[in-house]
């Protein structure tokens, strides 16, 4: 059965990389435009990891991390995938329970290997 | 410069020439003094210093106040203009941002759909050059053996049929040729038993009257003898004949025989090179598969580059939002008309800085060389 992947981006564009990247790889993708968003995806289905920008309106991608961590997908893991480079947030994101930081641009393939690493851990 | 501040700097020109009448007549006055009261050399130069030192420090302040009146009365004058020019160029910038994300997520739904196609058509191909890759048209034939075999069986039970009417024909002539034995054993028999039959008429003949019956009786036996070797004369020839026939039809048989082989082996021979043309054109079929698939895979790798560039779209749009809030912020300051002394510039500019996400931001804000980073993933 296909691995369930919530991509929460507010970039539609990047959304739409990023669902092709894991759809290629046989993941199945569900979409979220912010934390906000995010959080009403958070429905009971299942999700194996989670794929999240840091900066967005309403709630940020820390934010959502954080509020993740008090809800029933608390050991979902999370890869934050930003053009966010400083390290106070990279700290931030570790303390939250991030469990790897990637900068964008990035590499389709080093993305898919980093979720399929993380889903089987 | 702007033409607004060209008459404040004209109305402050007549008040700078009378002060400088007004020193000069001062310093002529000085030295007509000196003259009169001829102060010693020390008061004398003394009070020339003085005047040099008043007269340098009102100049300075002279061009001090003359560029700071200057450059306020600009500012005040520019004020609307920036006012009015600022939201304009933010809502262009906007605009341009909104478009070009629009434009970017449909050219990206464009190439993702054309990337889906690409690997449909890669994985069918695949999937046709699978089923064959034999190496030659040669090993190609001896995989299709069976199938050339059981297109020939029809003509194989064929000829076993005609083997078997052939084996009977055979039989049919050894069969005949016992017959013509019997016959001709039957002939022999006729022929002695017409002998025993003329012995019998003789030895009649000379028993007189007595042997006229037993002289009957040789006659008819003669008479039977003859006709047994008639019939028996009769069945030779028939016999014969039939084993004239049989042997005919074997030699015919035979001929057949060795005419099948020979078409079954052309048959055979014109199978294979249909067979080999066939098997030949599915190859080239399957060399050009691998073709279609190998440029379809290199399409595809450069459809994922494309793809990979799309993302500047994200940065770009990052890029005019945090310009498009600074804007936002100084057109909301300016309405507000504030003050903005050299503090003020520092703390704008240390906000801006902090607002920043990416490295490239920052190093356009302080003007350094853009730095080159790879992709690069940090596990926690």
């Amino acid at each position: 059965m296909a691995k369930t992947i919530l991509i929460v981006d507010d970039s539609g564009s990047f959304r739409q990389v990023v669902k092709m990247a894991l759809q290629k790889a046989a993941y199945e993708v569900v979409e979220a435009i912010d934390g906000q968003d995010a959080c009403a995806k958070l429905d009971g289905r299942k999700i194996h990891l989670i794929v999240c920008d840091v900066n967005m309106p309403r709630m940020d991608g820390l934010t959502f991390v954080k509020h993740l961590k008090t809800t029933n997908y608390k050991f979902t893991p999370v890869i934050m995938l930003t053009t966010e480079s400083q390290e106070a947030k990279k700290a931030e994101g570790r303390a939250a329970g991030v469990r790897a930081w990637v900068t964008k641009p990035f590499q389709p393939s080093q993305l898919v290997d980093a979720v399929a690493k993380l889903c089987a851990a | 410069m702007l033409p607004a501040s060209t008459p404040d700097a004209s109305t402050s020109q007549p008040t700078g020439q009378v002060a400088t009448v007004l020193l000069v007549a001062l310093g002529a006055i000085s030295g007509w003094l000196i003259g009169i009261l001829q102060p010693p050399a020390w008061a004398a130069a003394l009070l020339t210093a003085g005047w040099v030192i008043a007269i340098h420090a009102w100049a300075q302040r002279k061009r001090s106040v003359a560029g700071s009146e200057s450059s306020g009365d600009e500012a005040a004058a520019s004020a609307p203009l920036v006012e009015g020019v600022l939201p304009i160029w933010r809502r262009h910038v906007e605009s341009a941002r909104l478009h070009s994300e629009e434009s970017m997520g449909q050219l990206l739904t464009s190439f993702g759909t054309i990337s889906e196609r690409l690997e449909e058509a890669i994985r069918y191909t695949q999937g046709q050059s699978i089923k064959h890759q034999a190496p030659s048209v040669e090993s190609l034939l001896s995989n299709h053996d069976d199938a050339l075999k059981s297109m020939l069986a029809p003509m194989r039970a064929m000829q076993s049929t005609r083997d078997d009417v052939l084996a009977r024909l055979d039989a049919l002539g050894k069969d005949m040729a016992d017959l013509r034995q019997s016959a001709l054993q039957i002939k022999q028999l006729s022929r002695r038993t017409t002998m025993v039959a003329l012995n019998a008429s003789v030895e009649a003949s000379r028993a007189g009257e007595h042997g006229s019956g037993f002289a009957v009786v040789a006659d008819e036996v003669q008479q039977l003898a003859n006709q047994c070797g008639q019939v028996a004369q009769q069945m030779m020839a028939r016999t014969a004949t039939i084993e004239e026939s049989v042997t005919s039809s074997r030699l015919e048989n035979a001929s057949l025989d060795r005419s099948d082989d020979a078409l079954q082996s052309q048959a055979e021979a014109a199978a294979r090179v249909v067979v080999a043309d066939l098997l030949g054109d599915l190859s080239q079929l399957s060399r050009t598969s691998r073709e279609l698939q190998a440029a379809g895979t290199a399409v595809q790798e450069e459809v994922e580059r494309v793809l990979l560039n799309f993302q500047s779209q994200d940065r770009l749009s990052q890029m005019l939002e945090c310009v498009t809030k600074d804007m936002n912020l100084m057109s909301e300051w300016l309405e507000q008309g504030s003050d903005l002394g050299a503090e003020q510039v520092d703390a704008w500019l240390t906000r801006l800085d902090a607002s920043y996400t990416m490295e490239e931001q920052r190093s356009d804000h302080h003007g350094n060389t853009a730095i080159q980073r790879e992709t690069a993933i940090e596990f926690f």
